[in-house]
């Protein structure tokens, strides 16, 4: 079912990848021309195709990165920019190495608009990139590569489709310029939305931080209230994007996941631990404080599979989500026997023990904790998770098992290929990255 | 493991839209015309028949809406109408400015307004407009119209009406 919808929304993807490019052929078209010529102005529209579609995988949409997981639309948003701007700079080097007089037209003072508007874009695009692919050695800070990166990508589009139209020899007829400009309007309103409409439509549905608990060293529970309304519905497991203490159209808004139970949705929680520049601050955020929640998102849920039992594996603050399906498992009286493998350094760094313990009460509940770091008398695994720890745990063939990994990015991959050559099938192991971007 | 199933999705769906524009690409060529390959580029750098860049720029620039000079839906014939422009009081110069320039002005036929325009080249060189306006005077059977006492376009004469920063 859900491979179906996913193999359906990338044909649906082709095809509208493909819409300037049919546009552009659909008649009264120019005769023919020599195949090099043809080849470069068709790879500049599907170039085009390509860049109008890079705003839809970014606008949110719960329906479009369901079937493959918000982490995944945008770790293909971000190859499958840069194979646009690769389709995109063939277009003038095919015409250059095909016919070198062309290269005149890279020249900015030639006076003419329609070849300056087609360089400024291809500049625009591979800025896009460079600051993207470089940031940090460039010193570019998140908050400014994300207010360059929706410029630049708006103004590449826009020049972009000026130099269709102004070239004007595929859409010479008033339609064809019509049905190609609303086409991409309609992509770059989606960032409008995104970043102008949907903030003002979150800032009427504001929510108050009630308090912000400590837990073990580094790490906090973000506890919010929504102010006079009910609650958020959401799968356990999932993520919001939040504004905390910012205005709704500020760009400073940080991915994380529900720590508390789906079933008490007029009271969320986010486990948080002490990363970076505003995690780091979290312990000094006021209660009263205002937050704009964005969500829910994301495919990390126990309500999106039929499992007879769940194998559920946390590194660090990846605890987050997996104990958010606890909690509401236990709520929700499930009786499905749950494992649970949870991989800290040290035991002084065991986020939410208490909370597990409760929960290994009232669940058919077994936690194994692993250090990295085994202190004097740790009776437990030390060390990396490892095949021999999670062998025991892995159901046989036939068993309806699901397995849940969160953690760092060098866990993720390491206990993945012990899944994967234990046999897991890999439509059986759901992930979820912490560090989105 | 499963981001390497995202890099091959990309590269899957990028080969799939290169294939179709390699596919479009073949289905719309057509022979470039006689001559050496690339004689514009050459034009600049070592010589060739100014026929030969004419019919190369030709094709290049102007086939695309002119076709082989007849008439189009929209698109008015270069089979005889160049030369009745050219002939016209001020047509040999009109000619140079369209090229150069282009044109985009309203007009009116039978009560239905249109918009007639003409994309201005002023990327390609002095010699290049000549060559390609000259091309034009003599195809598809033009010449038989020109008057006998014609002079060719020069590059110079393009230069003279470029206009100035």
């Amino acid at each position: 079912m859900r491979l179906h919808t996913g193999l359906l929304l990338i044909g649906l993807y082709i095809v509208l990848a493909l819409v300037p490019l049919l546009v552009g052929l659909a008649p009264p078209t120019p005769a023919g021309r020599a195949f090099w010529l043809e080849l470069s102005v068709a790879l500049g529209f599907v170039g085009l195709g390509q860049l109008a579609l890079q705003f839809a995988l970014i606008a949110r949409f719960r329906r479009i990165s369901q079937p493959f997981g918000i982490d995944l639309v945008m770790q293909y948003h971000r190859e499958i920019g840069i194979l646009t701007v690769l389709l995109v700079l063939a277009h003038p080097v095919i015409l250059i190495t095909w016919r070198p007089a062309y290269a005149r037209m890279l020249d900015p003072l030639s006076g003419d608009p329609a070849a300056l508007s087609g360089v400024l874009a291809t500049v625009a695009m591979v800025g896009l990139v460079v600051v993207s692919l470089w940031r940090r050695p460039l010193g570019v800070g998140y908050e400014a590569w994300r207010v360059s990166h929706g410029l630049l990508g708006v103004s590449a589009l826009a020049l972009a489709q000026t130099h269709v139209l102004l070239t004007g020899l595929y859409v010479a007829v008033p339609w064809k310029y019509a049905a190609l400009a609303a086409w991409s309007t309609a992509f770059v309103g989606l960032i409008v939305y995104l970043r102008l409409l949907k903030p003002l439509e979150l800032a009427r549905r504001p929510w108050r931080v009630v308090e912000v608990r400590p837990d073990v060293a580094g790490t906090w529970s973000l506890v919010i209230e929504p102010e006079g309304r009910e609650g958020l519905e959401f799968a356990p497991g999932q993520f919001a994007w939040l504004k905390v203490g910012r205005s709704a159209w500020s760009v400073e808004e940080h991915p994380f996941s529900f720590s508390s139970s789906a079933e008490r949705p007029a009271r969320l929680e986010f486990g948080i631990k002490e990363l970076g520049d505003f995690t780091g601050r979290i312990g000094a955020v006021a209660p009263g404080t205002r937050v704009l929640v964005d969500g829910p998102h994301g495919s990390f849920s126990c309500d999106f599979h039929a499992a007879t039992d769940l194998l559920l594996i946390a590194g660090g603050i990846g605890i987050s989500p997996i104990l958010c399906m606890l909690r509401t498992l236990a709520d929700r009286g499930d009786r499905r026997p749950l494992a649970l493998v949870y991989a800290c350094s040290r035991w002084d760094r065991v986020a939410f023990r208490s909370e597990l313990t409760d929960l290994e009460h009232r669940l058919d509940l077994r936690i194994v904790y692993v250090l990295e770091e085994g202190h004097e008398g740790w009776a437990g695994p030390a060390g990396y998770v490892t095949r021999e720890l999670l062998m025991p745990l892995i159901g046989d063939d036939d068993a309806q098992q699901q397995v849940f990994l969160c953690g760092p990015d060098g866990m993720m991959t390491a206990v993945e290929r012990i899944l994967l050559d234990a046999g897991v099938p890999s439509d059986r192991i759901s992930l979820e990255r912490f560090q989105l971007v | 493991m499963r981001y390497t199933r995202i890099g091959l999705a990309s590269y899957a769906i990028g080969a799939v839209l290169v294939v179709t524009a390699v596919g479009v690409a073949w289905a719309r060529r057509r022979p470039a015309p006689e001559g050496p390959p690339s004689a514009v580029g050459a034009a600049a750098s070592g010589p060739t028949s100014a026929q030969d860049v004419g019919a190369t720029v030709y094709d290049a620039e102007c086939s695309g809406c002119h076709g082989t000079g007849e008439a189009r839906r929209g698109i008015p014939a270069l089979r005889g109408g160049a030369v009745s422009l050219f002939t016209a009081e001020g047509g040999r110069e009109y000619l140079i400015e369209l090229l150069l320039d282009g044109r985009v002005r309203r007009a009116e036929t039978g009560g239905i307004a249109y918009v007639q325009s003409h994309p201005g080249y002023p990327r390609l060189s002095d010699a290049e407009v000549a060559a390609v306006l000259n091309h034009m005077l003599v195809s598809w059977g033009n010449d038989a119209f020109l008057p006998r006492e014609t002079i060719r376009y020069t590059a110079a004469e393009v230069a003279a009406r470029r206009p100035r920063p």
